[in-house]
């Protein structure tokens, strides 16, 4: 046990415990590392037949070391490498992060901020589950649903475009506050986006979600049980599809979720196609959320005092004159008192969690953070044993593991 | 013997004759112009998702930017591609996966590196998991970009294109690659800890 | 630092509620399966994280526990802390006999920072290449690649 071991030796080890099986039926099927079906990600199947009896999930073709790296650059550094992991739902990474490390240097932000952070996020969730269904699609072999969502996508990218100035790395979240305020005639924008996202929410359903073959191919497929859920730490949509009524914007609040209305949808069966539907009402209920922060915001600041009094004269100036926030001094120079600090985010996949420890130093001495990817492995080992090998990519496209986010 | 109902004949036997006319098209250069016009519009890239630039190319691929107009047709097995765009950063463990891919494909083949990352490291210049692009596969055009936006990658593809146009050959052909066959993680690991 | 501290069925946290930090400290091995146990019990019913500090000669392992069912428990994010003295393979008991869900997230500190869960069930590499030479790479004596790509050339 002491020295890293060979793979393929306890592969084989096992796979003789397995050997119970028939020689002429056993199968060990690699799928992987190819798009689509696998992503970036190699499967190790061992099967009897055309039932699955073992998943060995071979990850890591996109660890990119987040952690090591964060922990020797400034604070302020750790933004972009966070959305970097996170691609399709970077103001969520983003905002779990800034949440942190606002915690370790003890500011708040302002009301106005905290509903820019959630109407970002929300539009962020939408994009997000735009893309799960969009790759769903691919996987069950529809490439019109994946050309709808891509399309669908775009005018929400355009969007929050409008807000932060980038396509999908905005970095527009810092501590204390955001970047941008919102532009003029956002809001008439926002609405004429969001009454278009529901009427093709409405085509949806009738195309992909009651279509006769996604039903008989994802009902009753990848059944997870409440307990089993529970057990494995599955976390997200996929344990919301499983009956356990858990919201970490409910939970754990932050931002101005505990200000908004809103209902967390749940499903009691478990299922592939339960998930699906799970995605679907979610973007429901982010668009209520964006209609009430969109009549809410409050007006004042978009930065909070303590970092607002660092800026020097002529920032000042272009913050009055532009509600743009450009980084102080300080930004760069920031050392939070030792201490440690925990955040947890409800991203589109599930909870980030994040756990700090600052020794007064300009980088962090310990950046930890997982990501909602990394807890839904157990869909590899545990969901797809003893289903049929075709249903393979129905399972893993409808847990919407996204490889880069679980790998870090 | 043979002869045209237009009053062209030709003598001789078949087979020296369908050689003589395969020469002088080849002389002629018709033949290499109506290949590169082929490969013009048949840039197939092999579906190999390295990173997260990916998300841009699925954007790219989807209806708004639909690079399917210029013959970028994203597809499973390397066999029937002829273009690799490396997505970003590439690991160690995905840098063996592009290099076999790399040796499936059939000549001629051509590499876009995608990306800040498949440049020059990007934001992950000093990982210990991460292995430059042009190490692993030689590359025939570098697209700049953390991620590159859609239109950006499209440029790449017109660029490509008129460098097949213009009769250049692919990198491929013209490096002879100082890259071991599959780059190691003991290389790597060393120079890091020197 | 705060002395505030909360009791839940017995064991005694230490808290710091601005920063999220809910800790309870195990002394040894047969301590922490007693409070894993007893935590398990009292409701908190999933893992979040598994991970390590390198604190120079010692390393402290930590569990990060949180509930999906309870109500009450399931707004903090509770950690357990061991602090063993730091060698090349640190041998901690595993949790996954009690919280399932810690097995990826064990197997990942196994790979970056050399703590070996006893009685894991399948302690093996996770993310880096079977033939990666380099010792523990979260530990703070692991080197980065300070220079460029083009520079190293």
């Amino acid at each position: 046990m002491s020295a890293p071991q060979d793979r393929t030796a306890t592969a084989n080890l096992t796979y003789d415990e397995l050997a119970g099986l028939k020689a002429d039926r056993e199968l060990v099927l690699l799928i992987g590392p190819a798009h689509p079906g696998s992503g970036h990600m190699k499967i190790k199947v061992w099967m009897d037949g055309d039932i699955i009896q073992r998943v060995d999930p071979d990850i890591g073709f996109v660890h990119r070391t987040t952690e090591k790296l964060s922990e020797n650059r400034l604070y302020i550094k750790a933004i972009p490498i966070v959305e970097r992991v996170m691609l399709p739902d970077t103001i969520n990474a983003n905002l779990a992060y800034v949440i942190a490390l606002e915690r370790l240097l003890g500011i708040e932000p302002t009301p106005r901020a905290q509903y820019l952070r959630t109407l970002t996020s929300e539009i962020n969730r939408i994009t997000s589950h735009l893309y799960g269904i969009g790759l769903y699609g691919i996987f069950l072999g529809s490439s019109t649903v994946y050309m709808w969502a891509f399309a669908d996508r775009e005018p929400l990218i355009d969007l929050i475009e409008e807000i932060s100035g980038a396509r999908i790395t905005y970095s527009y979240i810092i501590p204390g506050g955001v970047r941008w305020d919102l532009p003029a005639g956002f809001k008439e924008r926002a609405e004429t986006v969001l009454q278009y996202m529901e009427a093709r929410l409405k085509d949806y359903g009738k195309i992909w979600v009651r279509n006769p073959v996604v039903m008989d191919r994802t009902e009753g497929v990848g059944v997870v049980s409440k307990s089993d859920a529970i057990r494995l730490g599955i976390t997200g949509p996929n344990l919301r599809a499983s009956g356990v009524d858990y919201d970490t914007r409910r939970a754990k609040p932050y931002a101005a979720y505990p200000n908004l209305d809103f209902e967390v949808p749940t499903f009691s069966e478990g299922d592939c196609y339960a998930r699906l539907l799970q995605r679907v009402e979610e973007i429901e209920q982010s668009i209520r959320i964006i209609r009430q922060v969109l009549k809410d915001i409050p007006d004042g600041r978009i930065i909070s005092d303590d970092i607002y009094s660092k800026m020097n004269p002529l920032q000042k100036r272009m913050y009055e004159m532009k509600h743009r926030v450009m980084f102080p001094a300080y930004m760069a120079s920031m050392r939070p008192a030792a201490g440690r600090s925990t955040a947890s985010v409800e991203a589109g996949r599930g909870e980030i969690f994040f756990y700090l420890v600052s020794n007064g130093d300009k980088v962090p001495f310990r950046f930890r953070w997982v990501t909602p990817s990394f807890l839904n492995l157990p869909f590899f080992t545990h969901v797809m044993v003893g289903q049929h090998l075709a249903d393979l990519p129905a399972i893993y496209g409808s847990s919407d593991y996204f490889p880069p986010e679980a790998d870090r | 013997m043979g002869g045209g109902a237009d009053g062209v004949a030709y003598f001789g036997n078949l087979e020296t004759v369908s050689k003589k006319a395969v020469s002088f098209l080849k002389k002629q250069g018709y033949v290499k112009s109506m290949i590169n016009w082929g490969d013009k519009f048949s840039l197939w890239p092999v579906h190999l998702m390295t990173s997260c630039c990916g998300t841009e190319f699925a954007a790219a691929s989807g209806p708004r930017f639909d690079l399917e107009r210029l013959g970028f047709l994203p597809f499973g097995g390397p066999r029937q591609t002829n273009l690799i765009v490396i997505e970003g950063t590439t690991t160690l463990k995905m840098a063996r996966s592009v290099r076999i891919v790399w040796e499936q494909m059939p000549a001629p083949k051509w590499v876009i590196a995608m990306g800040a990352c498949a440049m020059d490291g990007g934001i992950f210049y000093d990982s210990y998991n991460t292995v430059p692009a042009k190490d692993i596969v030689p590359i025939d055009i570098f697209l700049a970009g953390c991620p590159p936006r859609p239109e950006a990658l499209a440029r790449a593809v017109v660029m490509l294109q008129e460098s097949i146009v213009k009769n250049r050959p692919p990198a491929a052909d013209i490096q002879v690659t100082a890259a071991p066959a599959t780059p190691g993680p003991k290389d790597v690991v060393e120079a890091v800890s020197k | 630092m705060t002395a505030a501290s909360r009791v839940i069925t017995g064991i005694t946290f230490t808290t710091d509620e601005a920063k999220g930090i809910f800790e309870v400290e195990a002394s040894d091995g047969a301590h922490l399966l007693d409070l894993a146990t007893r935590l398990k019990a009292a409701g908190f019913d999933h893992c979040l994280s598994v991970t390590a500090e390198d604190l120079g000669d010692r390393l402290a392992v930590l569990w990060h526990i949180s509930s999906y069912t309870n109500r009450e428990l399931s707004g903090m994010n509770a950690q357990i802390r061991l602090v063993v003295s730091k060698s090349d393979n640190v041998e901690v008991p595993t949790l996954t006999g009690i919280w399932e869900s810690a097995n990826f997230l064990e197997r990942e500190t196994y790979e970056m920072f050399g703590v070996v869960f006893k009685g894991h069930p399948d302690m093996r590499r996770l993310l880096l290449p079977d033939d990666f030479t380099g010792k523990w790479p979260m530990r703070k004596d692991f080197p980065l690649k300070k220079t460029p790509w083009r520079v190293q050339k």
